[in-house]
């Protein structure tokens, strides 16, 4: 039994909207003018919206999803950029006011009841990536960074889309030229996760350096923090000697350098001397006595991708160390194979 | 609990009954009224149902009506039907004083109703059974494509919405073109 939703109050359609997932709200924006308008006053909201850009059986698939703020995502909308149309059913999709593009649509239910849809399309990849960008940043009355998913394994132009704060890339190896235009690509990053292997070495002045939070999850040397400028570093896989290791301390300690830096948490492939390294500096222990001098926990508050230490315990693994010209402290932890150097930003 | 005071509803007459109360509680007597629809069968309703429609609830407020008064006024909701007005009163009558849960069971499952619920209750302005009704109009699409939600919406396409804007304005035109006319012939 159909209901004619327009003539349903205003009000109350706005209430049917929101009752909708986000990807029903979508495809229910590109049904007509009238729908897409409706869903625009119905003033629905989102936390932060992905898009990735990922390989599905040899073609490139742009999708989008909703982050929420506990790091869940949902379903919004699925591209597949196809060199033709195959099915003769065709259906026409509006974007925003202007943009028409001819799809196939498929629909399917998932294990457990939810529903996923594609939409594949033979239009200019750049041409429709924008459009949907567009489209969606109009019915979520979203003006946030966007976090962006790149697969190497993709074969088209990176993704025309605008706004990309947090960037993860994954699969296969990258080299620092593919680093530089994806970083020039998207001027407004502010973070990076590289899950794929990098392949050559970044030069110093690469804007890579200057990116504010960077997650690499690859084997790298220490160049990788000795040239870095920006506040959070993670390093999952480098090989380094003590004397790396000393030097940042020592260059954190002067003021020499690192004067942006908020965390710098190495997992570290050759084994070091902790020993050593710490009794090249001063620093205070941990008293428990004294508890009340530091705080109980230090949380990076970092959305990398696979990053599952956000906590630390600053305890008895922890000593405090003091940066000499403003007395700013950090609480430092060397192991065999770790190093974790928190500033204390309060 | 309702009780249908005339005409020929298929609600079944029953005594109203409160809900019960705790041991320690003092006793208040409760007060009723009395609504009726298109069909212009009464329904006593208690005055802690009536709560949730925010519509009655402004309207009972100020009056202080006894018994009596209360009956021999009924509210009159001449825009809805009884059997729709009915299936909002035993809604009603089901949550008094009860927090409403997030999906309610109870909330009536006929499809063919629900444009006509969801107008009624947003008229009585019942804000939690509109959450539920919308809820229900939203899950008739869910796994539908574009195509089918326009089905089942009844949504016409951008090609029929300016056709029948074309067609509005040539009549909205015709209209004024002819009461131009028969201002003139007054005029004369």
């Amino acid at each position: 039994m159909p209901i004619n939703l327009f003539k349903l109050p205003r009000l109350v359609g706005a209430l049917v909207v929101a009752e909708m997932n986000y990807q029903e709200i979508f495809l229910l924006s590109l049904c007509s003018r009238r729908t897409y308008s409706l869903v625009k006053k119905a003033n629905i909201k989102v936390p932060k919206l992905e898009f990735r850009f990922d390989d599905f059986h040899g073609c490139d698939k742009f999708e989008v999803r909703v982050v929420t703020n506990t790091q869940k995502w949902l379903p919004v909308t699925s591209l597949l950029h196809v060199p033709e149309l195959k099915l003769e059913t065709i259906l026409s999709v509006r974007l925003g006011l202007d943009y028409v593009a001819d799809t196939n649509f498929c629909l399917w239910r998932k294990k457990g009841g939810t529903f996923r849809h594609r939409m594949e399309c033979a239009n200019e990849p750049i041409a429709i990536q924008k459009a949907i960008q567009d489209h969606l940043n109009s019915i979520f009355h979203y003006s946030e960074t966007n976090q962006l998913y790149l697969s190497m394994k993709c074969k088209g132009s990176l993704p025309n889309i605008t706004n990309v704060g947090e960037i993860e890339i994954k699969h296969k190896n990258v080299d620092p030229q593919f680093l530089t235009n994806v970083l020039t690509t998207y001027p407004d990053h502010y973070t990076i996760s590289v899950v794929s292997r990098i392949v050559g070495e970044i030069p110093k002045e690469s804007p890579f350096f200057q990116i504010q939070n960077i997650q690499v999850m690859f084997l790298c040397g220490p160049d990788y923090f000795h040239n870095f400028v920006g506040r959070n570093m993670r390093l999952d896989w480098v090989v380094l000697t003590d004397q790396d290791l000393i030097q940042v301390l020592q260059k954190w300690i002067s003021n020499e350098a690192y004067e942006n830096l908020v965390s710098l948490s190495l997992s570290i492939a050759n084994t070091i001397n902790a020993d050593l390294i710490r009794q090249t500096i001063e620093f205070e222990e941990y008293d428990p006595n004294e508890s009340e001098k530091r705080p109980a926990d230090y949380v990076i508050d970092i959305p990398y991708t696979n990053f599952f230490n956000h906590k630390y315990s600053l305890k008895e693994a922890f000593v405090e160390i003091k940066r000499i010209t403003d007395g700013k402290r950090a609480f430092l932890s060397v192991g065999a194979t770790h190093f974790d150097l928190l500033v204390d930003t309060n | 609990m309702s009780s249908t005071e005339q005409g020929t509803s298929s609600a079944a007459p029953a005594e109203p009954t409160t809900a019960p109360e705790s041991a320690a509680a003092p006793e208040v007597p409760e007060s009723f009224y009395y609504v009726h629809g298109k069909d212009k069968v009464v329904h006593k309703v208690s005055a802690g149902a009536l709560q949730h429609s925010a519509l009655i609830h402004g309207m009972i407020s100020n009056l202080g009506y006894t018994e009596e008064q209360a009956k021999a006024n009924p509210f009159p909701f001449e825009n809805i039907d009884g059997d729709i007005l009915q299936m909002v009163v035993d809604w009603c009558n089901q949550h008094k004083g009860k927090p409403t849960p997030p999906e309610d069971t109870n909330l009536p499952k006929q499809k063919e109703k629900l444009f006509d619920l969801v107008l009624a209750v947003n008229y009585l302005e019942i804000k939690e059974l509109l959450t539920y009704c919308c809820k229900q109009v939203a899950m008739m699409v869910k796994g539908k494509s574009p195509e089918e939600i326009r089905e089942i919406w009844m949504i016409p396409t951008d090609a029929e919405d300016e056709a029948a804007e074309k067609e509005a304005k040539k009549r909205a035109g015709k209209e004024a073109a002819g009461e131009t006319a028969a201002a003139a012939g007054d005029a004369k």
